[in-house]
């Protein structure tokens, strides 16, 4: 038997009350005892990338009359709750949570935390015991409204939710009062928490923009529908990381959306004739200019992030990185606020209208033959010629090792790692190993460019700050150290390409890609390359 | 007096949840149960704890038997559990608890009661035993070789999932049919309602009402209840 669920979920109907709800399931032989009640003002909070909601956890501030409470509730087991002096409304933005339960900084390993929807409900709770002896919860809350956290106007909600916790005993006892209040009282299941029916009232996706069921692509689905639901996925990605990208809550909300960006862009490419050529085109360019202004705020950051670090592992060198720090700061301001600029303005409005169109559209009934084929079908077409592609330029650039041959190297191999990750659950488990081996060689591309483009924009920098008059001439040899150390990293790189490229030039390789969905292929096993991150 | 008959209940709790609730919209003031109370659904622990919360009166089935069979021998249940045949069965005994189990190893064979108008018998096969069979062609001689020259008003059984009554002789023979796992045809619940009142012949009629079948066949799938077709739940058949 599988581990039954400790936690089920019921839609509370307005004519049923929580009194008439324990009558009924004290005459089945549970003993309930109330636990408290009133009005409840929450905060849910998670970090940037939902690392909650992804496991299914909700991590809340709670003020009930006098009292604040941090109350998290993992995905099993019983809630947890600790006192806190923090206030939903006195929150500082972005902090990591302290004094949350036990069991909520496990699951956040100190990451911060930024306000997801802010709630006001009323709840009941209750423990039963059941006729074994274990403990249940109940949890009846009349959910009232629902408001963005960032001051938008509440939207009423006008729901009531039934959750059933196991607290201690027998996981089983949950599934059998389930299923009395779901058989003998009629109350209807409900998979949603109360933060997820907040988000949907608001119109919000859960933090980390992760895909719902209806967006994951299926081997039986055609290619048409699949670029609709892959499109939509990408979609989610974006706006999720939209709001934290304006206000600039932290660097990784702009990375996120930068990243939902590219694959949206490389989703058109791919699937432009399954979604319509000249559609997805024209979205792909327009595209293009959101992606550049994530980019040059991107580009920014991570070089700041570069400096930062090495600055710091330089010793008396560190003065003249320090230096460079500042005069990067104060170009990112500017970069940030043309971006802040085009998400509040009308065209990035127009965009993601337009997106969320394409998204939506209909399958049409008789689709091009190509978009006809199902995406287990269509899989190995797409992926062999992408990998051809990444194998052509591989062939040429990693041994002369020049720099603009590895960037366009970079670019084809992006194309077949997103290729490869849209069709992966269609695929099957097979491209796990191959898709992990990417992302290492991807990444060690990565660095190598970063390392050349710094080397690049640390000279042209000092010679702006040179003209300037801002760069002393006792630092021209610390410039020079660190100019040396970007070209150190650059080379480190290219020595360790040749070791990742022979996993991806091998015929094995190109059969996983090629081989139809159904075909049991075997799943390739690279040799798991050692990674090296920082600077030699 | 109104009694509702139920049986063959099989551990789906939303068919006897909606029997219940048929037989006290049809006016019952009693609810009797003809055994198979559990095996083949997904709510066995549910169905026995409703019955013994309501006071339901019930004999013991030939699923019962085999169950608590299984659950006393644990070398027997886990030889059992992986064939296709037992597997229902070792499945229920697992899930069963230990005050489920003594309260099934309390129902006793049979049920004679007087509701007004003469001797009740209840079983759940027929008085010969709970594997024999009584169907709708039952013959007068038939029948007195099963009551072996008794002659209550009215005997009531389950076991064959097949519903009828009929009076055969001087006795009202009813089959309730089954409430959780129909086989002929009819996906919907069946009971049998009778009416005892004094001074006059025993009557019955079955009554069928629809529940949600759907709930089951999520159970079934989550609870991973080995050897059960959702099918026969949702066509009110049974493929042999």
């Amino acid at each position: 038997m599988d581990a039954p669920e400790t936690v089920a979920r019921f839609r509370w109907p307005e004519g049923l009350t929580p009194s008439r709800v324990l009558a009924s399931i004290t005459r089945a032989g549970y003993g309930p005892r109330a636990l408290g009640r009133g009005s409840a003002r929450d905060l849910l909070l998670d970090t940037q990338n939902g690392a909650l909601a992804k496991v299914g956890a909700r991590l809340v501030l709670s003020r009930r009359r006098t009292e604040i409470l941090w109350r998290y509730e993992p995905p099993t087991g019983a809630v947890e709750e600790s006192p806190t002096e923090l206030g939903p409304d006195t929150w500082p933005m972005g902090t990591a949570g302290t004094s949350v339960p036990p069991g909520a900084a496990a699951a956040l390993a100190s990451a911060p935390l930024f306000p997801v929807a802010r709630l006001e409900l009323t709840l009941r709770e209750e423990e039963a015991t059941a006729p074994d002896g274990s403990r249940l919860g109940l949890t009846f809350e009349a959910l009232g409204r629902a408001c963005a956290p960032y001051g938008e106007w509440p939207v009423p909600l006008r729901a009531g939710l039934l959750t059933l916790r196991l607290v201690q005993g027998e996981a089983a006892e949950v599934g059998h009062l389930a299923v009395y209040l779901r058989d003998h009282l009629g109350l209807l299941p409900e998979r949603r928490d109360r933060g997820a029916l907040a988000l949907e009232a608001l119109g919000r996706t859960e933090p980390g923009g992760h895909a719902p069921a209806e967006l994951r692509v299926a081997g039986a689905d055609t290619l048409a529908a699949a670029a609709r639901k892959v499109v939509g996925q990408q979609l989610l990605k974006i706006r999720a990381n939209a709001e934290g990208t304006l206000l600039d809550l932290d660097p990784e909300y702009l990375h996120d959306m930068r990243v939902g960006t590219r694959r949206l862009r490389s989703a058109l490419r791919i699937f432009g004739p399954a979604l319509g050529a000249r559609r997805a085109e024209s979205l792909r360019m327009e595209l293009g200019w959101l992606a550049r202004l994530l980019g040059e705020v991107r580009d920014l950051d991570v070089f700041i992030a570069g400096l930062h670090g090495q600055a710091e592992r330089l010793g008396e060198a560190r003065r003249i990185a320090e230096t460079l720090e500042r005069e990067l700061v104060s170009r990112r301001g500017p970069a940030l606020e043309a971006l802040q600029v085009a998400l509040r303005g009308r065209r990035y409005e127009a965009l993601v209208r337009r997106v969320s169109a394409l998204a939506a559209t209909p399958v049409p009934r008789r689709p091009a033959p190509i978009a006809a084929l199902t995406a287990g079908e269509a899989a190995p077409l797409f992926l062999a010629r992408a990998h051809k592609r990444v194998v052509k330029q591989g062939r040429l650039a990693v041994p002369s090792g020049e720099a603009p041959a590895l960037h366009r190297l970079r670019i084809l191999f992006k194309r077949l790692r997103y290729a490869s990750e849209f069709f992966a659950p269609a695929v099957g488990e097979r491209l796990d190993p191959l898709i992990k081996a990417m992302v290492r060689f991807q990444d060690c591309l990565g660095e190598h460019q970063d390392a050349v483009v710094a080397a690049g924009r640390i000279e042209a920098l000092a010679r702006e700050l040179a003209v300037r008059g801002d760069l002393p001439v006792e630092s021209l040899l610390d410039l020079g150290g660190l100019i040396q150390v970007q070209r150190e990293i650059a080379r480190a790189r290219r020595d360790k390409l040749s070791g990742l490229w022979a996993q991806f030039d091998r015929p094995s390789v190109k059969k996983c890609l090629a081989a139809p969905a159904a075909e049991a292929a075997e799943p390739l096993k690279p040799s798991p390359a050692k990674r090296r991150t920082g600077s030699p | 007096m109104k009694v509702a008959f139920l049986s063959d209940i099989h551990a789906n709790f939303p068919a006897l949840s909606a029997a219940l609730q048929c037989a006290a919209e049809a006016g019952a003031e009693e609810v009797v149960c003809a055994g198979d109370l559990v095996g083949g659904g997904p709510h066995p622990t549910e169905v026995v704890r409703l019955l013994m919360r309501q006071g339901v009166r019930s004999v013991v089935g030939n699923v019962e038997r085999k169950v608590l069979a299984l659950a006393a021998d644990p070398k027997k249940l886990k030889k059992v559990k992986h064939k296709k045949k037992g597997a229902p069965l070792a499945w229920t005994a697992l899930a069963l608890g230990e005050d489920e189990r003594a309260w099934l190893a309390s129902l006793p064979r049979e049920i004679r009661h007087d509701w007004g108008s003469g001797e009740v018998w209840v079983v759940h096969g027929s008085p010969l035993g709970e594997e024999d069979y009584l169907f709708p062609s039952l013959t007068v001689p038939g029948l007195a070789t099963r009551l072996g020259g008794a002659c209550p008003v009215a005997l009531v059984c389950g076991h064959s999932h097949i519903p009828f009554a009929r009076t055969i002789g001087a006795t009202l023979v009813v089959n309730c049919g089954s409430v959780g796992r129909p086989v002929d045809g009819d996906p919907r619940g069946a009971l049998a309602l009778a009416d005892f009142t004094p001074g006059r012949r025993p009557s019955a009629k079955i009554l069928r009402f629809p529940y949600p079948v759907a709930g089951v066949v999520d159970d079934l799938a989550a609870r991973r209840v080995p050897g059960v077709d959702p099918a026969d739940f949702v066509l009110g058949v049974k493929k042999r």
